[in-house]
């Protein structure tokens, strides 16, 4: 299996001083799903954070390490963030629709990255709109605004947002918490569907759902990795005794 | 810890594997000794107590369902409900087995056995005693102890081949005695297929504590 992602050694330190991720390495596998769990703090979502550089949007923050994405390292000063943030999508935890059109909450990211045509960018909203199980919902509604789509529709409309610019990888930061059991499922089989196409990586403080839909799972635990394994492993025969525990709820 | 309530259900459902295991124990005794007794009312009791025993078996059942319904348990609380569901199968049948024994000594009736029980009283207490120390390895998370357990049928079988050896060269002495051999013979198979059960427990306990699927020690019979 090839890592679309590689990740060595891996510090980050917030501007206040402390030391979030402590020499995290492990390999993000091409077109495949990696849940990351772990208790409130563990340091889950700062590790995500890291592959599309979010943590540069504040000043002070601190890398070291590196972080491979096909063999160039993400981590470096000159990193073209526009680019990599082309490359790695986000999709975060409650649905963030601009306040405009369907169509034009989709056709944004792929103008942004330098396509200008407009039959080619209606294209790739229907195909975006298709990719994430929406054109058959909302395809005749494209002049409405986001604004008045359900919040399952508005979250699947972010992932439409995020595969409109054809990333290689799609960071989901607990995408489902915000939604009901039904958009929770259709966002489920959204994500199988997708790794045919690109590589997600999410966190999400669903175990079950981390069970479900992933098939590498990484625990962590104040700022380190505590496990990483097959999924299924994970969840069945976990080799760390605190990774057991907390799956098993006896703390966290 | 969190999840107290779960985690006390875990292990009241444990506690009642174990005291299904105790009743089932009492059976084979049971229907051992009522047949060396010739004790056809004890018999009659062991029959009758049987369905309780598969009552049992099924309650145990739904509380695993409801437990993997509410509660979606994973790793080792997982394998525990996982085991347990197959453990209780194995207990449920070695109580048929005792209740099968205890239908024989019906059938024999009146009549007298063709031998006296030597080897017989012996597997039910090794099978018992292997059954008794098995459910104690789950409690105790004791896979290696299983693991002996699970080669110890090598000594039920000994003694069923001796049985089986020992009843054919009777039945060829006097071929008036086959019917009573033969019952004789069904009774020692039932409590040889009880150790067989036992080492099925004991790979559940293996499992349980390591993940593990294997069959440890195939029975010759």
């Amino acid at each position: 299996m090839n890592a679309r992602l590689e990740v060595n050694r891996l510090n980050f330190y917030y501007s206040g001083g402390g030391h979030a991720l402590k020499e995290i390495s492990l390999a993000v596998y091409d077109k495949t799903v990696t849940a990351l769990i772990g208790p409130s703090g563990c340091g889950k979502t700062t590790f995500l954070r890291c592959f599309n550089r979010m943590h540069d949007l504040y000043p002070g923050n601190r890398y070291s390490g590196e972080i491979l994405l096909d063999g160039k390292n993400i981590l470096d000063r000159d990193m073209d963030l526009i680019w990599l943030r082309s490359k790695v999508g986000m999709v975060f935890q409650k649905p963030t629709p601009f306040p405009m059109s369907i169509f034009e909450n989709i056709a944004f990211g792929i103008r942004l990255v330098g396509i200008k045509g407009k039959s080619e960018i209606a294209g790739r909203v229907e195909r975006a709109l298709k990719g994430a199980a929406l054109w058959d919902e909302i395809g005749g509604r494209l002049k409405e605004s986001a604004l008045s789509l359900s919040g399952g529709q508005q979250q699947r409309l972010c992932i439409a947002r995020a595969i409109a610019v054809e990333p290689e990888v799609i960071l989901m930061d607990e995408p489902c918490s915000a939604l009901d059991p039904v958009a929770t499922a259709k966002i489920e089989d959204l994500i199988t569907g997708l790794k045919e196409d690109y590589t997600v990586v999410m966190v999400t403080h669903n175990m079950q759902q981390a069970a479900r839909v992933s098939d590498f799972t990484g625990f962590f635990m104040m700022g380190e990795l505590v496990e990483f394994d097959v999924t299924r492993t994970i969840f069945t025969t976990p080799s760390n005794k605190l990774t057991e525990d907390y799956i098993t709820g006896r703390f966290g | 810890m969190t999840r107290m309530l779960y985690h006390n259900e875990l292990k009241e459902l444990e506690s009642e594997m174990y005291e299904l295991g105790d009743t089932v124990a009492k059976a084979v005794k049971d229907s051992v000794k009522s047949l060396k007794n010739r004790d056809i009312g004890e018999s009659k009791r062991i029959i009758k107590n049987d369905l309780l025993i598969n009552k049992k078996r099924f309650d145990i059942e739904e509380r695993c369902l409801l437990l993997i319904a509410t509660q979606q348990p994973m790793a080792i609380d997982l394998r525990i409900i996982a085991a347990v569901l197959n453990i209780v199968t194995d207990l449920e049948r070695i109580a048929d087995h005792a209740e099968g024994i205890a239908k024989i000594n019906i059938l024999l009736g009146k009549a007298p056995l063709v031998k006296p029980l030597i080897d017989v009283p012996k597997m039910a207490d090794k099978g018992v005693s292997m059954l008794k120390r098995c459910l104690k390895t789950f409690a105790d998370r004791d896979e290696k102890t299983a693991e002996a357990i699970c080669i110890e049928d090598d000594e039920v079988d000994a003694l069923y081949e001796e049985v089986y050896k020992e009843l054919i060269y009777l039945m060829i002495e006097d071929p008036k005695i086959i019917e009573g051999a033969t019952y004789l013979m069904w009774v020692a198979h039932n409590l040889e297929r009880i150790a067989d059960r036992v080492t099925n427990i004991a790979e559940r306990v293996i499992f349980m504590v390591t993940g593990k699927m294997e069959e440890i020690n195939v029975s010759k019979y």
